[in-house]
């Protein structure tokens, strides 16, 4: 007979009712992302109705986007019946500076064209160093790396800090291109903004479309970055920093004081 | 036990061992209606809280189209705490039941979009959501299982 300790016995109670807990909280996320995404499609049929013309873009650059996860579904590595897990993951932000202005200076044709090309472009990149491409919400971008596949922590933010410098290096032509080809004031620019750490990944697609979706703290602070982030630079969060920082150049940004985000965040930048 | 309280009369008393895994408020008209203006509560496990002394329940559809269970005492009808199906696993207590043995700070605010426009807001609120924004919630709380001390 094996000899426990009180102290012992009530630890592995502890460590049990957070479990269940932790089952019954992941079951709560679950059902509320089903009835969302109800309320998404028919927000979607809804803007297809009306024949926006940005959503329609974003839905037919949507067929890239399970790229990644479809391969890794087929040979089963991911339980379509999960509903939400936890992942260390790198999360990349982008958007471009002041679109807003530029899209109400642009007739609606030409600015379709050139947002098409501007998200394919980078759409590229994304599957080229093995992202996995979240979401687009207009001009911006949402990548993670380390789900459905990881090469590791290091690895992974290595390869997203990849990325957006090639990305910062194909904007710097192809915003110039832009000048000439569309008639617009400024060179394009984008920024961007990276953090690594633990989310919740959550799935709730079908068996048609897989709807990944990561959310948490780090998520948000990844945005904020973005946001905070100098046009032509790549923000990036102290995390972030100490998994790539024998293989990147990084600059000292100083501390920043983030919207939503309670204590000052400490943040390196790369300028390609 | 950390913390413990009971009803008006005295009938009900509870207890639980842990600190709230989150402090927030309710300015849903529901809330309004039931609480005077909105509901300033703590969220804590369900199988954390024990109590002695019958409580009757008295259930409504909320917002999200599952149920919203209210336990009182029968005696003096206060509310001791509510048990909401969307959060399953979790309860809400009225923070001032703890009056003297917790300093009430919210991080969270929900339905912000019916909120008396004279009441200001909390200094130590972080999120402000116009619905219930149950899924950040419940990420919130996932993340503060993980970091919490057992
Ligand atoms: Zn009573
Ligand atoms: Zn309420």
């Amino acid at each position: 007979m094996v000899d426990i300790s009180e102290d012992e016995l009530k630890i592995l109670k502890l460590q049990l009712s957070r479990l269940k807990l932790e089952t019954r909280l992941r079951k709560d996320l679950g059902s509320e992302l089903d009835r969302q995404k109800t309320i998404a499609v028919n927000a979607e049929n809804l803007a297809k109705q009306r024949g926006d013309e940005i959503e329609e873009i974003s839905r037919k650059l949507a067929k890239y986007l399970p790229e990644q996860l479809y391969k890794s579904i087929f040979s089963g590595e991911t339980d379509v019946g999960v509903k939400s897990k936890r992942k260390f993951l790198t999360i990349f932000f982008s958007d471009i500076v002041s679109f807003t202005q530029i899209s109400e200076n642009m007739k609606a044709d030409l600015l379709t064209e050139m947002l098409n090309l501007y998200l394919t472009e980078m759409t590229e990149l994304v599957l080229e160093h093995e992202g996995t491409l979240d979401k687009y919400i207009g001009d911006s971008i949402m990548v993670f790396f380390g789900d459905p596949r990881t090469s590791g922590k290091n690895l992974d933010a290595l390869k997203c800090l990849e990325m957006a410098i090639s990305m910062q290096k194909r904007m710097a032509v192809l915003g110039v291109d832009f000048v000439k080809k569309y008639d617009i004031s400024d060179p394009l620019k984008i920024r961007i903004g990276i953090n690594s750490g633990f989310c919740t990944v959550g799935n709730f697609g079908n068996e048609k479309r897989l709807d990944y979706t990561v959310m948490g703290r780090s998520v948000n602070l990844a945005s904020r970055l973005e946001t905070a982030a100098k046009p032509s630079s790549i923000l990036i969060s102290e995390s972030t920093y100490e998994l790539v920082k024998g293989d990147i150049d990084l600059d000292d940004a100083g501390f920043f004081e983030l919207k939503g985000i309670h204590n000052k965040v400490k943040t390196y930048e790369v300028m390609p | 036990m950390k913390y413990t309280g009971n009803c008006l009369c005295g009938n009900v008393t509870f207890q639980f061992p842990y600190d709230p895994m989150m402090q927030f408020q309710c300015h849903c008209t529901v809330c309004q209606k039931v609480f005077g203006t909105s509901l300033n509560a703590i969220a804590l496990p369900e199988d954390e809280l024990s109590h002695e002394g019958e409580l009757d329940v008295f259930s409504i559809s909320g917002g999200s189209g599952k149920k919203l269970h209210y336990y009182f005492c029968p005696q003096c009808s206060i509310i001791v705490y509510n048990k909401p199906d969307v959060l399953d696993g979790m309860i809400y207590l009225p923070a001032g039941l703890l009056a003297d043995q917790i300093e009430f700070s919210p991080t969270v605010e929900l339905w912000t979009k019916s909120k008396a426009k004279w009441l200001p807001q909390a200094g130590s609120i972080k999120a402000s959501f116009e619905d219930n924004g149950t899924v950040e919630r419940l990420v919130e709380l996932l993340e503060n299982l993980d970091q919490r001390e057992t």
